[in-house]
């Protein structure tokens, strides 16, 4: 069947991740038995599922074990699926299968996010009872949609289904879509849908160029307006309108008020981000809870301006007049690119500078600390001053709590910091 | 995401920062006319070369992402009425939450686990818009502002990488030609 070798396909992209997940979702079905939410769960697993493994995919440095079983975990109700492939009576409930897979096999990104194509045309066919085929896609389809939409305007029920998105979207909104487990989309209003779509796409999507539009608007306009007028119950079915609203489905024994919905839609959301922001900040995967999460990423991205600012201070010792040698570096530089993909092989050359080498015995008690990337950071900072300014100082301010990022700034009392502010100030002006 | 990792926009980013750092120093040389062998000094350089570095990480992402706008806009346009309205925006931003956590402090000494909690996460996320470019808005809620995060995160990195080349290359050409 072309569904097997399309989603076969796509599985291949994967590797051994993609068993891993197949193992896990097994085994979360055996743990408990929801069959009045198979279908949904399944769908809402096949957009969350892709959208890590989307994400880890494009996101450099995240695993996809990580992601997976992020995945897995949060979808532990779905339906047995051996070989990913839907009950064989579900195909019947459509009229558009053929039509589907056909699309699906010819596209060519279905291959590239590898199980996340896959699992889109798994997830549609795991919608089943389901009137709408297109909107069962739910979270995984959102995003492909705006990228799809010139093709799919001869088949309104495809569109939902058939627009694989570009990985980036995929890894951005899917994350967002796919956690809010119950949405899903009326293929009617596909056309009228983009606007809600593109307004729903990724910020941090780098393909720019597809994704015009404001990205500061999430889903939480449209949601606020179709939760709080259209949600119901577990077991109601939406009836077919023209408005584009999304749909949100209670689950079982929570509350269906209008109010909760949004805002248990707007928590998980939050939490999936949070999940992603996790796998990006190094050294942060055992760290649970909101408070301590936040608290580490501002210390990262302090850590990491604080990088900048001495690289730029740095870069505006070693050449006093600011001409940098155009051809030369650049040639230099593109040479080095692939090679370097992380910050620490960047930094061994760095180490075998006669500069640094001076200072290595201050490096070793530097070294002695906590985190990676302060720890790379004290040494260039180390490197660069030579402990002639605060870099006494500077160990301190960093390995301190920053419960209050404040207190932290007023703690780091040299000229440097002066500095710091002003520009930042600055940028917000 | 890939856009930060690929070649595409470490080139672009160095392109950006090499035309930027050329465009101040020409800036420079328009103002020292009457000193021209006035090199500028240490801190200003360091500005120079951070805030080129900056732009240059803004523009070589695209106009995609709020913090992008938050960098560019007062580097490319003297607007002042933006300006004004972005000064009144985090006033009323400001105020918002002072109002909000004032009444909330006001509880009389009820401090369970989760408030507690919840007080946390609330100062940590005021102090995140404030180390975001472009968070102070207040129109960015925490969704919007934990996505913008991931997304400045990951091209500051980028960004740093990019610099930490640069000087090595400039420090390694420096030193052969004074050998």
């Amino acid at each position: 069947m072309d569904m097997n070798e399309s989603s076969e396909k796509g599985m291949e992209g994967n590797g051994s991740s993609g068993v891993e997940w197949q193992s896990q979702f097994s085994g979360g079905f055996s743990t408990q038995q929801h069959h009045a939410h198979m279908m949904d769960s399944f769908a809402a697993a096949s957009g969350m599922w892709a959208a890590p493994s989307a994400a880890s995919q494009n996101m450099s440095g995240l695993s996809d074990v990580n992601g997976m079983s992020a995945a897995a975990r949060g979808a532990g109700f779905l339906a047995p699926v051996p070989g990913f492939l839907p009950p064989p009576g579900l195909g019947a409930h459509f009229p558009v299968d053929s039509g589907f897979i056909e699309r699906a096999a010819r596209s060519s990104c279905f291959v590239g996010p590898g199980a996340g194509g896959g699992m889109m045309g798994v997830g549609g066919f795991g919608g089943g009872g389901d009137q709408h085929m297109g909107s069962t896609f739910g979270g995984g389809s959102d995003g492909y949609l705006d990228h799809r939409r010139k093709d799919d305007k001869a088949e309104p029920e495809l569109a939902g289904s058939g627009g694989v998105p570009s990985s980036e979207a995929a890894g951005g909104d899917c994350s967002s879509k796919g956690s809010d487990s119950k949405k899903r989309r009326r293929p009617s209003e596909v056309m009228g849908g983009d606007q809600v779509q593109s307004s729903n796409v990724a910020a941090d999507s780098a393909n720019e160029s597809t994704h015009s539009k404001d990205r500061g608007e999430e889903s939480s306009p449209p949601t606020a307006t179709t939760t709080g007028g259209r949600s119901k119950g577990k077991g109601a079915k939406e009836e077919s309108e023209k408005e584009d609203y999304i749909h949100v489905r209670a689950r079982r024994g929570q509350a269906t008020n209008s109010h909760s919905l949004a805002e248990r839609l707007r928590r998980e959301k939050i939490s999936e981000r949070m999940k992603l922001l996790q796998d990006l900040v190094p050294g942060c995967s055992k760290v649970t809870g909101k408070a301590v999460m936040l608290d580490e990423i501002i210390n990262y991205v302090q850590s990491l301006q604080r990088q900048v600012e001495f690289l730029s201070m740095k870069l505006s010792t070693v050449n006093p007049r600011l001409d940098l040698n155009l051809e030369g570096l650049l040639s230099k530089d593109l040479l080095r690119f692939p090679g370097v993909s992380s910050s620490s092989i960047g930094f061994s050359p760095e180490m075998m500078h006669p500069q640094l080498q001076l200072s290595q015995p201050g490096l070793m008690q530097g070294g002695a600390g906590a985190m990676g990337n302060p720890d790379v950071f004290r040494r260039i900072m180390q490197a660069q001053l030579g402990g002639a300014k605060d870099g006494s100082q500077m160990p301190h301010a960093l390995n301190g709590s920053f419960s209050d990022h404040v207190a932290a700034q007023m703690a780091y009392p040299s000229s440097q910091d002066l500095s710091i502010r002003p520009p930042q100030d600055a940028y917000q002006m | 995401m890939q856009g930060p990792s690929t070649k595409s926009f470490r080139q672009a980013f160095l392109e950006n920062l090499l035309v930027s750092l050329q465009l101040q120093q020409e800036h420079t040389s328009k103002h020292d006319s009457s000193s021209v062998g006035a090199a500028m000094s240490l801190h200003e350089r360091k500005l120079a070369v951070k805030s080129s570095a900056d732009v240059a990480m803004a523009a070589a992402r695209g106009a995609g992402a709020r913090w992008t706008r938050a960098i560019l806009a007062p580097a490319s346009s003297a607007c002042k009425v933006q300006r004004c309205r972005r000064i009144v925006i985090r006033c009323r931003g400001r105020k918002r939450s002072l109002t909000t956590r004032s009444a909330r402090a006001g509880d009389g000494g009820t401090s369970s686990g989760g408030e507690i909690a919840r007080r946390l996460v609330r100062r940590r996320t005021m102090a995140l818009r404030e180390v975001i470019p472009g968070g102070r808005d207040a129109a960015v809620d925490e969704a919007t502002l934990l996505r913008e995060a991931m997304d400045y995160v990951v091209h500051l990195r980028a960004q740093v990488d990019v610099l930490r080349q640069v000087s090595e290359a400039v420090q390694r050409s420096g030193s052969s030609i004074l050998q």
